[in-house]
């Protein structure tokens, strides 16, 4: 699949070739396309007319500039190239940098709109990507004819083609990249406008042109308007056509040509261009001198002195590697027309051969506050001292300070900010980091004079600014600003100035400050509460911390730790500790999670805080009842279905804090729990997710519109202001305030952080909690109940067979209702184990690890294959018994190689030896060998010696079953276990019937899923990846 | 019929109206002058033709209704067709004497004192002090006696200049409003010329090779490499800035590769700073003579598309094209 833009006869996009994957990855782009053909040139170098899809340019421009940019690398480089040569255009024309222009077209002079290319970073963008160019993006054979769009095209071209080598009858010439691109970017810009004229007016007619009725055609009455209008007209109506003749044909176009050459910019000109340097005075009375040079329109960084440019005799300079036509002529004429807004180059005009103009204090401040912007803007490069540009410091301005007096009202008002309330604030005279008295200010300004030697150094004073400054600081002194406004202002630093553009700065005080000092101190490991059952490693006391922060200023927050780091334990540690802080503050913690990890919650919760009450608010048997008479400090659990369905129980209660467990279960803003969760009334919001943004920055706006509401603004202004920015754009600007907006409120740690690396080790294991279905609890019960029967009226050989045969069933029902019952239905929503392991692998996969999967079962293993890569859209590879030798070499070296899949299936016995997968980070055991020593086999598949990385290593266990009580069985009775290894599950056998009923039948707190509408499961509901 | 400006006088001969409507391709002039330099040239005729104040009104009109057609500039010589009262246009011809070469040496070494000569005619204008450059060779640009101007028109009038001479010449004052340099060509140097010889007079006497010296631009890291003509080593061209390129036989799986980086571009799709900047500091061409200016009449326009431009790149409804999968569709695993 190839991208093409062909410039004549209409311009327009056209693709082509044979690779069908190519063609799914462009659905909408194709779907725009109609049958075409068109010469081109091939990856061999012939011109040949292939078949293909021709797309308007409008049309196609709006897709390609929605790819993302980390989709970029998956197109083919020809779409890709193209893609941002309409994020590129798009830009040119949002920033209003274009320009009118007359050239010279098949039929005629035409009037067109181009782009300018004047600014230096839109030059610099514009030639690294004509640079970049992949040959097949500008595959487009250049004839004469084709290029009489720009008339200078033509000369060169012919000594180029001439030049040409190689066995080729006749040399192909293609038109250059930056050409093709530059006539995109026109005729892109050309477009817009006339499509936009077309929406001013209502009608195809023009909207400046003053055109009178019944003179559309290109009769008498059309001829007797004079050139201005018809170039109006031409440049805002349907028709191009800029017909002038005889004399004036040979004038005007030049005259337009300079007229449109500074602002069109020197790299669309390929003309070398003007560049100015200011430097200040040695002494405070002496003048200010402006240096001239010739900056290169190939390498922007080349400045040729203008004393370099007056010594050469010939019309020609080679400088370096850069050849300059003309360097006297191009340096007179540019300040001859910088001249116009600087008199003081107009001076230095009088001599033979100026090479700097001197200014009095004036006209420097002049020349910064006028005379340089419009020359930057004219195409002008203009080298500022550092402490004199916009962005330097020493400039006096105006300031807002965010936050001083008023306490807010409320409880948390001494500790922090509620966000509830008002934040006063006011404005201030700035000069550097100074804030200015009264008098200061008023000393300054009485000075009137527009740059002023304060304190040692210089100073703008620009008198609108300072008059503005003065008004504000007279009469509207300041105001109040609800809290997260406030604390947004604060956080981002700057604010949008009413009315006009641009911003003021923003400076935080009082309460606020101390808060974002806070914040931005990075937080110390504390001790964890001495109740907790458990020790924290380092960087999870950092995690308590930082809870504990956020809760003291009144905040929420989102812990974002890569799975596996503990974020449960963080947060019930956080939970003890706030007991202890606020024993006088009694109410509630409610906890929502999926119905996956309900049990892995509750029991964490026992395990490591026995002391805190949980109430589980989950099943049939859930009571509104106990969510009224709730025990102090009570940890309520319940589920994300839950949530919505009993929304106006759960949101009748004022509860001290909120968790999200797997917060990504709200990241669809506009979902029933998303709003149920925002509605929910608390004082402290926390998110827990591996995966703060699995697709979309939108999704981190739900998650933190929960933790911190209002903070980021209303979802569409978040989407426009950041998140499409971010993703389509590469927009640092907006990527740089987000981070400074949203930074303090997430703490995410990776495994593979440097910090975390030496805390972990190197092996760890995980036990994982998982919940049973209704169905999986049914068959799990029956199958006990109808093999118990039988066992008790058996004995030896028999016996030990129906046992093992009910151990097989049970981890079966465990595992999967269609893998016990051996048949092809569904599998989403019916097994926990499966819905907790799809989750958990959707984080491997969006944080790009590699993770093994352990069964003992092939029939699961094919179950697991073909779910994940229905659900996870990923291949995922399966290694089992019946795998022939070579393709089980092929997968191995497929898993290890760079680009490969990052996740294998194995079973047990197949993967148990022998192979090297040390490139998987994770291993999941989705069913239990109860067998150390299998298991660990198993496990060092991955974690080898020298590995540099943590394995971390997960087994599954379904609370209440056999599974986890054999697991604790093992983990209490070490001894038993030692005893035990090698025979495997052979001294279960040998329990007599009423251990076996005690280990074998579903204990009462097994947690149970109950929720029809959970049925889909969250793996399946959710939208593919990335 | 030639006739200088001396010429003896004719009797009174009543012009006849014109009966033909100017031609499509007239040339239309709708200000005078509207630079001090055309307004100089037109001052030259009106000076030697004040006696026939009403020819030059006529060919003022002449001018305006585009009668004048044709018009072609070579060397010294200016012709140009007239449509006026007969079907057959006159055919007019304007000679404007060269200057001697002295004169154009010493005027050239006067301007080659002062860069604002050079400055001022390669920004398109007219140096206001170009007389005396001239004066003090002895010279003067703008035609000032009889001798530097002779006419020719094929008209039955004996009046010098007659109407078609005068619609003539003031076509040809809008024409060196647009273009300073056309009345040095008249005057026998053509812009390559004038600027060769300036640049000789100006260069100063010992020139030394220049020494290579790069500075460093905004805080921007200067690049270590030039991207001059043998730096692509992939079969790029190189930038010299032609529109076509022959491609070098490169190895088909460079087809599809890029050349360059490119990954690391940034957009920043937001209004402008400023409403308007380009074409306010664009202002309007030197011979514009609509009330409004170019900014009045396309802003709009700009506007309008800048805000369509930010619809289309932030716009929801934007269907993103790489919606399946990311970049490889799942394969069965077997």
């Amino acid at each position: 699949m190839h991208l093409v833009y062909l410039p004549s006869p209409a311009p327009h996009l056209f693709f082509w070739g044979h690779r069908l994957d190519g063609a799914a990855l462009i659905g909408p782009l194709a779907a725009l396309g109609r049958p075409h053909t068109a010469q081109v040139v091939t990856d061999r170098a012939e011109v040949r007319r292939v078949r293909g899809m021709a797309v308007d340019l409008l049309d196609g421009i709006v897709p390609l500039a929605a790819v993302e940019a980390r989709h970029l690398g998956h197109l083919p480089a020809s779409v890709a190239a193209w893609s941002l040569a309409a994020k590129l255009s798009l830009d040119l024309v949002a920033r209003e940098r274009v320009v009118p222009l007359v050239r010279r077209g098949p039929a005629g002079l035409e009037a067109r709109w181009g782009v300018s290319l004047a600014l230096p970073e839109d030059g610099e963008r514009f030639s690294r990507l004509a640079r970049g160019f992949p040959p097949a993006a500008h595959a487009v054979p250049y004839r004469e004819a084709a290029g009489t769009s720009d008339g200078r095209a033509g000369r060169s071209h012919r000594g180029r083609a001439s030049k040409s080598r190689g066995k080729a009858d006749r040399p192909i010439a293609v038109w250059a990249p930056r050409a093709l691109l530059l006539h995109f970017a026109d005729a892109v810009a050309d477009a817009l406008i006339r499509r936009a004229c077309v929406r001013l007016s209502g009608t195809p007619g023009g909207a400046g042109a003053p055109r009178r009725p019944g003179s559309a055609g290109p009769g008498t009455d059309e001829e007797q308007l004079p050139w201005e209008e018809r170039l109006i007209a031409a440049l805002t109506g349907p028709d191009p056509a800029f017909a002038v003749e005889g004399f004036l044909g040979r004038v005007l176009p030049q005259e337009l040509d300079a007229w449109t050459a500074p602002a069109r910019g020197a790299i669309a000109t390929w003309a070398p261009r003007l560049s100015l340097k200011l430097d200040p005075p040695q002494t405070a009375s002496g003048h200010w001198v402006l240096h001239y040079f010739l900056q290169a329109p190939g390498d922007p960084s080349l400045l040729v002195p203008a004393d370099q440019i007056w010594r050469a005799k010939e019309a020609r300079l080679r400088w370096m590697d850069q050849t300059f036509e003309a360097p006297q002529e191009h340096l007179l004429k540019g300040l001859a027309t910088a001249a116009r807004s600087v008199p003081a180059i107009q001076r230095s005009l009088e001599r033979a051969r100026p090479e700097s103009a001197s200014l009095s204090t004036e006209e420097a401040w002049q020349f910064l506050s006028e005379g340089a912007p419009l020359l930057v803007e004219s195409g002008v490069t203009v080298l500022l001292p550092a402490e004199l540009t916009a962005q330097g410091q020493r400039r006096l301005r105006l300031r807002m300070r965010v936050g001083p007096g008023r306490a807010a009202p409320g409880a948390a008002a001494a500790a922090g900010l509620s966000l509830d309330a008002l934040v006063d604030f006011r404005y201030e005279a700035v000069l550097g980091d100074q804030a200015l008295s009264p008098e200061e200010f008023r000393e300054l300004v009485s000075l009137k004079r527009p740059l002023v030697r304060w304190r040692g150094q210089w100073v703008v004073l620009d008198p609108r600014e300072v008059t503005e400054i003065g008004r504000l600081l007279e009469r509207e002194r300041g105001g109040a600003l609800p809290a997260p406004q406030a604390l947004a202002a604060a956080l981002s630093g700057e604010v949008p100035r009413d009315g006009e553009g641009g911003t003021v700065e923003v400076v935080a005080d009082g309460a606020l400050a101390a808060m974002l000092d806070r914040l931005r101190a990075g937080v110390e490991p504390a001790p964890p509460p001495p109740d907790l059952a458990g020790t924290l490693r380092h960087y999870q006391e950092r995690g308590l911390t930082w809870l504990r922060l956020m809760s003291e200023v009144g905040l929420g927050g989102c812990l974002a730790d890569d799975m596996g780091l503990g974020k449960t334990i963080q947060l019930i540690a956080y939970l003890l500790a706030r007991r202890r802080a606020r024993p006088d503050d009694p109410r509630p913690t409610l906890v929502v999670c999926p119905t996956s990890v309900l049990g892995n919650w509750e029991r964490e919760l026992a395990r490591f805080a026995p002391t805190l009450p949980v109430v589980r608010h989950h099943g049939a048997q859930r009571s509104t009842e106990a969510l009224r008479a709730l025990p102090p400090h009570a940890v309520v659990l319940t589920t994300y279905a839950l949530l919505r369905r009993d929304a106006p129980v759960l949101s009748a209660i004022h509860w001290a804090v909120a968790v999200l467990d797997e917060a990504q279960n709200i990241k669809n803003a506009a979902s029933l729990q998303a709003r149920a969760a925002r509605a929910l009334p608390a004082s402290h919001r926390f998110a827990l997710t591996g995966t703060p943004v699995e697709n979309r920055l939108a999704e981190l706006w739900s998650i933190l519109d929960f933790c911190l509401p209002g903070l980021l603004g209303p979802l569409e202004l978040f989407r426009r202001r950041f998140a499409l920015p971010v993703e389509r754009y590469r927009d640092e600007r907006a990527a740089a305030e987000l981070r400074r907006l949203v930074g303090p409120f997430v703490l995410r740690r990776l495994k593979s952080d440097p910090a975390i690396l030496p805390d972990l080790p190197p092996k760890q294991e995980i036990p994982v909690i998982c919940t049973l279905t209704r169905e999986q609890a049914t068959l799990y019960q029956a199958a006990v109940e109808e093999a118990m029967a039988k066992i008790e009226g058996a004995e030896g050989m028999q016996r030990r067979g129906l046992v093992l045969a009910l151990l097989v069933a049970l981890k079966q029902i465990c595992n999967h209702p269609a893998h016990y019952l051996d048949e092809p239905g569904p599998l989403p929503g019916r097994s926990g184990k499966l819905d907790r392991l799809t989750e958990m692998l959707e984080e491997v996969v969006v944080t790009g690890d590699r993770a093994l999967v352990f069964t003992q079962f092939r029939q699961m293993g094919e179950r697991l294959v073909a779910h994940l890569q229905s659900t996870l859209q990923v291949e995922v590879l399966f290694l089992h018994g019946g795998v022939p030798r070579a393709a089980r070499d092929r997968l191995v070296r497929r898993f290890q190689e760079g680009e490969g899949p990052g996740l294998f299936v194995l079973s047990l016995r197949a993967g148990g030896t022998g192979l090297n997968l040390a490139r998987a980070s994770r291993v999941f055991h989705f069913d239990r060998w109860w067998n150390p020593a299998v298991e660990d086999q198993a496990t060092d598949r991955a974690h080898r010696i020298g590995q540099q990385r943590v394995v971390q290593v997960y087994r599954l266990l379904t609370a209440g079953t056999v599974e986890e009580k054999i697991d604790a069985l093992l983990a209490d009775k070490r001894a038993l276990a030692d005893r035990v290894v090698g025979a495997g599950e052979a001294w279960i056998t040998e329990l007599g019937t009423e251990e076996l009923r005690r280990l074998l039948t579903l204990s009462a707190d097994a947690v149970v899923g109950d929720d029809a509408e959970e049925a889909p499961g969250p793996a399946q509901a959710r939208r593919r990846l990335r | 019929m030639g006739r200088d400006w001396d010429f003896p006088r004719w009797p009174y001969y009543p012009p006849a109206p014109p009966k033909l409507p100017p031609p499509r391709h007239g040339i239309k002039v709708k200000q005078f002058g509207a630079t001090w330099w055309g307004q100089r040239w037109i001052e030259a005729l009106e000076r030697l033709g004040y006696e026939y104040a009403a020819r030059l009104r006529r060919g003022r009109s002449y001018a305006r209704q585009g009668r004048v057609h044709d018009l072609e500039v070579e060397g010294g010589e200016i012709t140009a067709r007239v449509t006026g009262s007969r079907p057959r246009p006159y055919q007019v011809t304007i000679r404007v004497a060269a200057l001697p070469d002295r004169v154009w040496e010493r005027a050239i070494e006067a301007m080659a004192q002062r860069a604002a000569f050079a400055a001022r005619l390669l920004a398109g204008e007219m140096p206001p002090e170009i007389d005396e450059a001239f004066r003090s060779a002895r010279g003067s640009l703008f035609p000032e006696r009889a001798r530097d101007l002779s006419t020719r028109c094929t008209c039955p009038d004996w009046a010098n200049p007659c109407k078609h001479v005068a619609a003539v010449h003031y076509v040809l004052g809008e024409a060196f409003d647009r273009d300073p340099f056309l009345l040095f060509e008249l005057r026998g140097r053509s812009r390559e010329q004038v600027l060769e010889a300036l640049r000789r007079h100006r260069a100063p006497e010992a020139a030394a090779p220049p020494k290579p010296r790069r500075v460093q631009i905004a805080g921007q890291e200067v690049r270590a490499e030039a991207a001059g003509p043998s730096a692509e080593p992939d079969g790029t061209p190189p930038e010299a800035g032609p529109a076509s390129i022959t491609p070098r036989s490169s190895p088909p799986e460079q087809y599809e590769r890029f050349r360059g980086r490119t990954d690391d571009l940034t957009f920043h799709i937001t209004r402008p700073a400023v409403n308007g900047a380009l074409l306010r500091q664009m202002g309007a061409p030197p011979s514009w003579r609509l009330r409004s200016t170019p900014t009045d009449l396309l802003y709009p326009a700009v506007a309008a598309a800048a805000g369509l431009a930010r619809d289309m790149a932030l716009g929801a409804e934007a269907n993103e094209i790489a919606t399946q999968g990311r970049g490889s569709a799942p394969r069965a695993p077997r």
